[in-house]
């Protein structure tokens, strides 16, 4: 009979297809790991040297502590000490704790969107679920149990085997996420019709696309490759340049207002202000006391016209004294009376009018007679000239002082204008900030409202239930390689689950430590831990092959892992 | 090439579409053999080999396994062994890809050994074609049943000379090559296998 099947017309691979795997340096790499003859290696001589030893003990030690049980497993597989004993493939290593799951109610006529507690969705069609034997089931709920291993802590609960053995070369997975999804009536299992595959977006914090996408083959206790998933990564959504300056208009600068009694404020606080300030003020009061004492422009004496002047004693009229020199002129035409003159006025008081006029009146204290003449107070010759000179000299002063009270104030606006374009450039850029982020609240709602979170998502179809794996497979390098002669987890025991952590690339590699087995070190991994009767221990040496683990105790929560081992 | 049998009323011949690909000219085998002699001095020169070799290598297990993630870790598995067993390999005017294909063979064959799974034969209607050279092609969707119990009929190592000398166009000599056997003889069993096929295909 024929022990062979015809597939006809199937998948043609293109050129570029398969390109696309041609890979001579991970294959010349493999090559150099486990190019080395049977011979030539650490562990065949240590498994050889280890299986002579014991079948030499069992012929002539029967008291010896090895089991016949053991010895049969050497036997078996002497080239392989991380498979040497047979556990469950799934083997979660903790009775009672577990990843928490999502279940889902799901109508098997209609199908439905969900969405897991981290967010992943998951698109079921309708009519997508097949009893076990393989016909369609409709009118039923079907509970849909999705389970996401986000992290180590999660891998390590599952007791999902996180290895990858390629052409027997053995990788661990670097995982951008796993998930397990299962369906129930009750408590029978239901498949999916592997040609209505369930959609899944899954949520991720791993962006590469360098990982491929594996389902879990539980039967063959493998990892299959299946191809890989797409990644998406949620691009900012942009507004139109209408939508933001219809929501948001520009700020401009012409817009921004600013409280004078603001900048004032601003200005006064500022040093360089009070510093001119004080000056401007100094400056006025000069200013201010110059002007009191400002000489009236000296006039020239008219020769025509006819004068009279004050014979004034300094020290009796001091108020007078500025009248020593100066001649009072009358108006044309206009004389003294000769009887005036030749009086003696003790009495003499002058007040000023219009247009340099001086009205001056001479009274007697002995009698109530009294005189007045308007006159013009003239100078001529020399004191005319002095006069002048201080006349000058006075304004000149007067004009240079307030220059420089010119200039003080002129500083003070000028830092006033400086202080004010400041603050109106930081309240515009303050202004600018704002409607940026403004518009991008707005683009984050806009996401959030269509269901585009801002993290990566990976995407991928499942057509059958099970476990899948985003994953990149990362060579285990060893370290040191060691025969173990004794396992010290609280006390003596014979063997214990080894777990290699790697928190960078996410991933653990589970294998065997059993005594009088060659033991790997791996050079990537950060913590190495191990199980053994349900209590965790953290491995704290190797001391000639003595491996001595710190034990933690049996983890109730995912937090004591968390804690325990420091993740 | 063709070898004329009779289906019923009708006289047909079966024709070979010769593969250029696993040809080649006195001067490409020479220069093929530099590049193995190079990777014979150091290891690191067998790149060219490999990326040269390795569509060859992988569509000749893809047609017996169908599957593109058990092919790319057979393939791995065939070019380490051609690599760790280079310098046993001898010149002997054959295309390399044959001493290639040898191994992939075998490992093909091992495969299916540990996996206990039916062997996969990759077949599109065309290669029917070839077994018939039939140009009507309603006539051809006629006879493909026919065509396919027959083939079903055959023992595999039968199937597997058909597979190679109408599915994949190799040479006789080639097919010798990766069988391990003399021409002379893959010549005459190919014959025998047609003159079978002919036979139960009279009966249909």
């Amino acid at each position: 009979m024929t022990d062979y099947k015809f597939d006809i017309d199937g998948k043609k691979l293109s050129t570029e297809e398969i390109d696309a795997k041609k890979d001579f340096d991970s294959f010349y790499k493999g090559v150099q790991t486990k190019g080395k003859s049977l011979f030539q290696k650490v562990w065949f001589w240590a498994s050889t040297g280890m299986a002579t030893i014991i079948i030499g003990t069992l012929l002539f030690n029967n008291s010896n502590d090895f089991s016949n049980a053991f010895a049969e497993k050497v036997k078996k597989d002497p080239v392989s000490p991380d498979n040497l004993t047979e556990k469950p493939f799934v083997n979660p290593p903790f009775d009672d704790l577990i990843v928490e799951a999502d279940i889902f109610k799901v109508n098997a006529n209609k199908g439905g969107i969900f969405k897991s507690r981290y967010g992943s969705i998951l698109r079921i069609p309708a009519l997508a679920f097949f009893n076990k034997k393989g016909k369609t089931i409709t009118n039923k709920t079907i509970d849909i149990r999705f389970t996401e291993y986000k992290d180590v802590a999660d891998q390590i609960i599952s007791g999902i085997p996180m290895t990858y053995d390629s052409a027997g070369t053995k990788y661990m997975f670097s995982s951008a996420g796993m998930v397990e999804i299962r369906g129930f009536i009750g408590d029978s299992a239901v498949n999916l019709n592997p040609e209505k595959p369930i959609e899944i977006e899954m949520k991720s914090d791993y962006s590469s696309t360098e990982y491929n996408f594996y389902c879990l083959d539980e039967k063959n206790k493998k990892w299959d490759y299946l191809g890989k998933d797409s990644v998406g990564k949620p691009e900012p959504i942009k507004l139109t340049k209408e939508e933001i300056n219809a929501q948001f208009p520009e700020v401009k600068k012409e817009d921004v207002i600013i409280p004078e009694n603001q900048i004032d404020a601003e200005l006064q606080k500022a040093p360089e202000y009070q510093k001119r300030n004080r000056k401007s003020i100094q400056i006025q009061a000069q200013v201010e006391e110059l002007s009191l004492s400002t000489p009236t422009l000296p006039i020239k004496a008219d020769k025509e016209a006819e004068k009279f002047s004050l014979d004034i004693i300094e020290e009796e009229n001091p108020e007078l004294a500025m009248y020593k020199d100066v001649q009072f002129q009358l108006e044309k035409g206009e004389s003294i009376n000769p009887n005036h003159a030749n009086q003696n006025w003790n009495n003499v008081s002058l007040e000023k009018g219009e247009n340099h006029e001086v009205l001056i009146t001479f009274s007697k204290t002995n009698s109530h007679q009294k005189v007045q003449y308007k006159a013009i107070p003239v100078l001529d010759g020399e004191a005319f000239e002095k006069a002048m000179q201080a006349y000058n000299e006075h304004i000149g002063k007067s004009e240079d002082l307030k220059k420089k009270l010119k200039d003080a104030k002129k500083q003070i606006k000028f830092l006033r204008k400086e202080i004010k374009a400041k603050a109106i450039n930081k309240q515009l850029l303050e202004a600018k900030f704002e409607r940026l982020e403004q518009i991008a609240t707005l683009e984050k709602a806009k996401l959030e409202n269509i269901g585009i979170i801002s993290e990566v998502k990976r995407y991928f179809s499942v057509n059958n239930m099970g476990v899948f794996n985003c994953d990149r497979a990362e060579k285990m390098i060893v370290k040191n390689n060691s025969i173990i002669k004794n396992i010290k987890f609280g006390r003596n025991v014979n063997e214990a689950i080894i777990i290699d952590i790697f928190p960078d690339l996410n991933g653990i590699y589970q294998h065997t430590s059993l005594i009088n087995t060659d033991f790997n070190e791996y050079s990537n991994s950060t913590k190495t831990i191990g199980i053994c009767n349900k209590k965790i221990g953290v491995l704290k040496d190797i001391i000639n092959g003595s491996q001595i683990f710190t034990v933690k105790g049996k983890p109730k929560t995912k937090n004591d892992l968390i804690e325990w081992l420091e993740l | 090439m063709r070898y004329p049998y009779k289906t019923g009323n009708k006289l047909k011949t079966i024709a070979v579409n010769i593969n250029p690909q696993y040809h080649k000219t006195e001067d490409q085998i020479n220069s093929e053999q530099q590049l193995v002699e190079a990777a014979k001095v150091d290891t690191k020169n067998f790149r060219p080999i490999y990326n040269k070799y390795y569509e060859i290598v992988f569509r000749f297990i893809f047609q017996r396994t169908g599957n593109e993630e058990i092919t790319t870790d057979i393939v791995s598995e065939v070019f380490y062994k051609a690599l760790n067993n280079l310098q046993k390999y001898e010149f002997r005017g054959l295309p390399f890809s044959s001493w290639l294909l040898r191994i992939a063979h075998n490992e093909t064959i091992k495969h299916y050994r540990k996996a206990s799974r039916s062997r996969v034969v990759k077949l599109q209607t065309e290669h029917l074609q070839n077994l018939t050279e039939e140009e009507n092609e309603n006539y051809l969707e006629e006879l493909k049943p026919y065509l396919l119990t027959v083939l079903k009929g055959l023992k595999i190592d039968d199937l597997q000379l058909i597979e190679m000398r109408f599915f994949e166009g190799r040479p006789f000599k080639e097919i010798a090559e990766i069988m391990n056997k003399k021409e002379s003889a893959i010549k005459m069993k190919i014959y025998r296998i047609l003159e079978k096929l002919k036979v139960s295909l009279q009966k249909k």
